[in-house]
């Protein structure tokens, strides 16, 4: 076991360098830097080559990259131009904010999508299956920012039991208490907005593993031996029908901490998703792709998480 | 330092795109009444405060300023974006500051006088403190300036410019002190300058000064890294003090008892993160007290509904214009600029998208400046028939197609402008609509904003779109020939004269002459297809009192004197 994870950690690493390579060089062929991107009418022609050879930009791009992926093996994610810090502090700055969210918003989908994923491939093509599919992909088809700005006209405007956007109430005072009860407050309507976005997918997921798992000759056995319906579906067929759920989960570790852009624009919510879409307008090379670095080692390591429950969860498939 | 107009433009166009919604954006606009005529502007008062929000109405020493989130550099070196302005400006001053009509008035500085060669300035400063007690010397000016000539210096000011003696020496290090700045004592000190232009007087005055003994412990010449160690944690002699900031989030701030305008009236500010689609919001329920709303017929309307917010909306500092690119042999030729400027309906552009709140412009001036004229300058109003006769003069005849040519060549012109922005939304169809019946053929293009300048740096175009701000004052170098920001290879001889010479003339009156003579030129030329000034709207709850709000003085400037009615 341990064997096999440091040989899947090793395995990363050639990953990495690709993946570097690929987003460097996308970065180097588009168009602009953060000198053009601030495109101030004063700037002489003297001035902007000075700048660019403070920040490295006047030497070409392969010497670029090797100075970025050197510093990079060192630890150091450089500095970020907009920002005017260390790519990690800004991270560190809003991550968490991000998190708080995208945590929270991830356990209530997984709940509400597994419940109705399970119900409606129980009732296959019954009356509830009809109206859970209905409602699921009614939240689906809707888009975030409408959804998102009906509630904050529902709940905050009309009704005044929620705040408006924001993460606390601004100049709050109070011990952390008042401060773990007004971010739940102001965390209620995202979360609520992206919990119903990612509902849809997630369902329809677990009720074709489950639709699969149902039709097993081992369910037909637990059922011919006259065990109860419910210890059939939540014990027999439930647990089976999870496996896959298990790569998905995974791939759900980088979104935890991606930010979400649009959700963060409405609610003024202070996370990482439009600071990262900001670097990217402006050019903030170091941030953008010191966060993307970020993200995709969050997303290998995510999948090796996953690789590894899956041995845990399915001996048939454990790995030496 | 006269940057900031400029810079707030960049961080428009940004947002633009970000959020695909209008660029929001400060530069807000005195309540006064120098807008022109044709332009819905001015002050609009609340009609019932009764409405006020109980959570306003609540908050009786502490003020809420809605704003898009800073990016944490609170330092008057470094700051880029509005938003890091105007927690400066509740922080830090300069010696000189704008007065609500554009001109200047003394600051931190109690006397200024200048040499009857114009190349020496003395200044003396009044007794005000940083708001860790220490008195503003001397030799925190001197100190500013040399982290503003520091060889690492990466900030927006181009701190050359000014002239300074020996300041080029220590920007290269051959020297340690700034020979052309004197101290003669803690309170009194003297400037020298190499060569002096009409700027010089913004140029040395319109300074942040910062302490030298809490920015400068561990400065080295060469490093500025423990300067920006600090850009979260400002110290200034300014109206407020920082008490605390969370990114994204909000910024805490507090009077400064000792401010030497006197105390402020109003204990305690807040600036608070809000977005577009989020502050319209905030200020009806009341959990802000002011934001910037970007000025649309809907937005007005929706605030004064609300009855208890008071709305100053005033004309930008900035023009929208559609480029040409002068080094294109079809564009080259003056009759054909001047005839897709009269074949553009410009007004029935900026009436589609900004309604009442925009005006069509024939010069690249605000209608708010000094240097603005109407007098001998054309109109270019819509005129079809005027803009086909010119297209023949110049030799450009119908084809079979419908396509005008000369000399075997078709008139065919490329076009770019940002995608996601509604302004070129409502541009588009018009201008092409427009262009077609000229026998243009014409080809748009949506880019993002990089890939236009991109464009514009490397001269691959023909026309684009844009935006731009305005400084205070009408020096440029986009209209001389090889200007620093001169892409587009216009050149005309009689305007880089009057250029020179505005710049060298110290006298208001005679360099109004000058600029006009200059504006003439340009609008004959038509350098440009000069588009629209547009508005913005600063709105703040009624319950606040005493702002003096101009397109040249920001709302933070007068925040000291704002009192909130109890």
């Amino acid at each position: 076991m341990k064997q096999y994870i440091i040989r899947r950690l090793l395995q990363m690493i050639p990953t990495l360098i690709g993946i570097s390579i690929i987003i460097f060089t996308i970065s180097a062929m588009v168009p602009g830097d953060y000198i053009t991107a601030r495109d101030n009418p004063n700037m002489t022609a003297e001035r902007a080559a000075e700048l660019r050879a403070i920040y490295g930009l006047d030497k070409p791009d392969w010497q670029r990259y090797f100075i970025w992926a050197g510093n990079m093996i060192t630890g150091n994610f450089g500095t970020s131009l907009q920002h005017k810090l260390p790519v990690m502090e800004v991270i560190g700055e809003y991550v968490w904010n991000s998190f708080i969210i995208a945590f929270f918003a991830m356990i209530l989908s997984w709940l509400i999508a597994v419940l109705a994923g399970v119900f409606s491939a129980k009732f296959q093509y019954s009356l509830l299956d009809k109206l859970i599919t209905l409602a699921i992909f009614v939240c689906m088809a809707l888009p975030s920012f409408f959804i998102g700005l009906l509630l904050i006209k529902w709940f905050a405007l009309d009704l005044k039991l929620l705040p408006v956007g924001g993460m606390t109430t601004a100049g709050l005072k109070g011990g952390s208490w008042t401060y773990i009860w007004d971010v739940v407050k102001h965390s209620i309507l995202p979360i609520s907005v992206l919990t119903m976005l990612s509902i849809g997918g997630l369902s329809r997921y677990f009720r074709t593993s489950m639709l699969e798992v149902i039709r097993q000759d081992y369910i037909r056995t637990a059922r011919a031996k006259g065990l109860k319906e419910r210890t059939v579906i939540f014990k027999h067929a439930f647990r089976n029908a999870m496996i896959p759920a298990i790569t998905l989960l995974g791939f759900e570790l980088p979104g935890l901490f991606g930010g979400a852009m649009i959700m963060e624009q409405i609610f003024a919510w202070p996370g990482i998703g439009h600071v990262y879409l900001n670097s990217i307008n402006m050019r903030d090379y170091p941030f953008m792709l010191g966060f993307t670095i970020f993200l995709a080692m969050l997303t290998l390591i995510g999948n090796l998480l996953a690789d590894l429950l899956y041995g845990i969860a399915d001996p048939r498939i454990r790995l030496k | 330092m006269r940057k900031k107009w400029s810079l707030v433009l960049a961080s428009a166009l940004a947002l633009t795109m970000i959020l695909s919604a209008c660029g929001d954006k400060k530069e807000n606009e005195g309540s006064g009444n120098n807008g022109s005529p044709n332009q819905e502007s001015g002050f609009i008062a609340a009609t019932d405060t009764s409405k006020n929000p109980k959570q306003a109405k609540d908050r009786k020493d502490t003020f809420i300023i809605g704003m898009t989130d800073p990016k944490g550099i609170f330092n008057p070196l470094f700051m880029e974006t509005a938003y890091d302005y105007y927690v400066v400006y509740s922080t830090f001053d300069t010696l000189i500051t704008y007065k609500a009509d554009g001109s200047y008035e003394n600051s931190l500085a109690d006397k200024i006088e200048i040499s009857d060669d114009n190349l020496t300035y003395t200044y003396t400063l009044k007794d005000a403190k940083f708001t860790d007690g220490t008195p503003v010397t001397s030799k925190d000016y001197l100190f500013t300036w040399k982290m503003l000539l520091d060889p690492s210096y990466d900030g927006d000011s181009d701190a050359l410019s000014a002239n300074i003696v020996g300041g080029k020496e220590y920007r290269e290090g051959t020297a340690s002190e700034i020979e052309g700045i004197k101290i003669i004592d803690d309170k009194k000190f003297s400037v020298t300058v190499s060569e002096y232009t009409a700027l010089t007087p913004v140029d040395l005055g319109y300074v942040y000064v910062m302490p030298e003994h809490y920015y400068g412990k561990d400065y080295k010449q060469g490093s500025l890294e423990s300067v920006k160690a600090l850009n979260s944690k400002p110290l200034g002699s300014g109206q407020y003090k920082l008490v605390s900031y969370k990114a994204g989030q909000e910024i805490v701030l507090e009077a400064n008892e000792d401010y030497f305008r006197g105390t402020p009236k109003i204990k305690n500010l807040i600036y608070k993160t809000t977005t577009d689609s989020t502050n319209l919001a905030m200020l009806q329920s009341g959990e802000t007290d002011m934001n910037n709303i970007s000025v649309s017929v809907d937005n007005v309307e929706a605030l004064k509904e609300m009855g208890f917010m008071n709305i100053d909306i005033l004309p930008n500092n900035g023009y929208g214009y559609v480029a040409f690119n002068h080094k294109k042999e079809i564009l080259s030729d003056v009759k054909v600029r001047q005839a897709l400027t009269y074949g553009l309906n410009r007004a029935e552009i900026v009436e589609g998208y900004y309604g009442p709140y925009a005006d069509v412009i024939n010069i690249p001036e605000s209608k708010v400046s000094w240097a603005y004229t109407e007098d001998g300058i054309n109109t270019y109003d819509f005129d079809l028939e005027k803009a086909k006769s010119l297209l023949e003069e110049a030799g450009w005849k119908v084809g079979a197609d419908g396509i005008r040519e000369k000399d075997g060549k078709k008139l065919k012109l490329n076009f770019s402008a940002t995608a996601n922005n509604p302004v070129v939304d409502a541009l588009l169809p018009i201008m092409t609509l427009n262009y077609k019946e000229l026998g243009v053929d014409f080809v748009a293009e949506t880019l993002e904003f990089n890939a236009i300048m991109d464009k514009k740096s490397t001269g691959d175009f023909d026309m684009f779109f844009a935006a731009w701000g305005l400084t205070p004052d009408p020096d440029n170098t986009i209209f001389i020939s090889n200007g620093a920001q001169n892409d587009f290879g216009y050149s005309n001889p009689k305007v880089d004269e009057l250029m020179a010479k505005g710049k060298k003339e110290l006298d208001l009156e005679k360099r109004k002459a000058i600029y006009k003579e200059m504006y003439q030129e340009i609008n004959k030329d038509a350098v440009f297809i000069y588009m629209y000034q547009r508005t913005n709207m600063e709105a703040y709850n009624a319950r606040a009192n005493g702002f003096d709000i101009s397109p040249y003085k920001d709302f933070p400037f007068s925040l000291y004197q704002v009192e909130l009615e109890q």
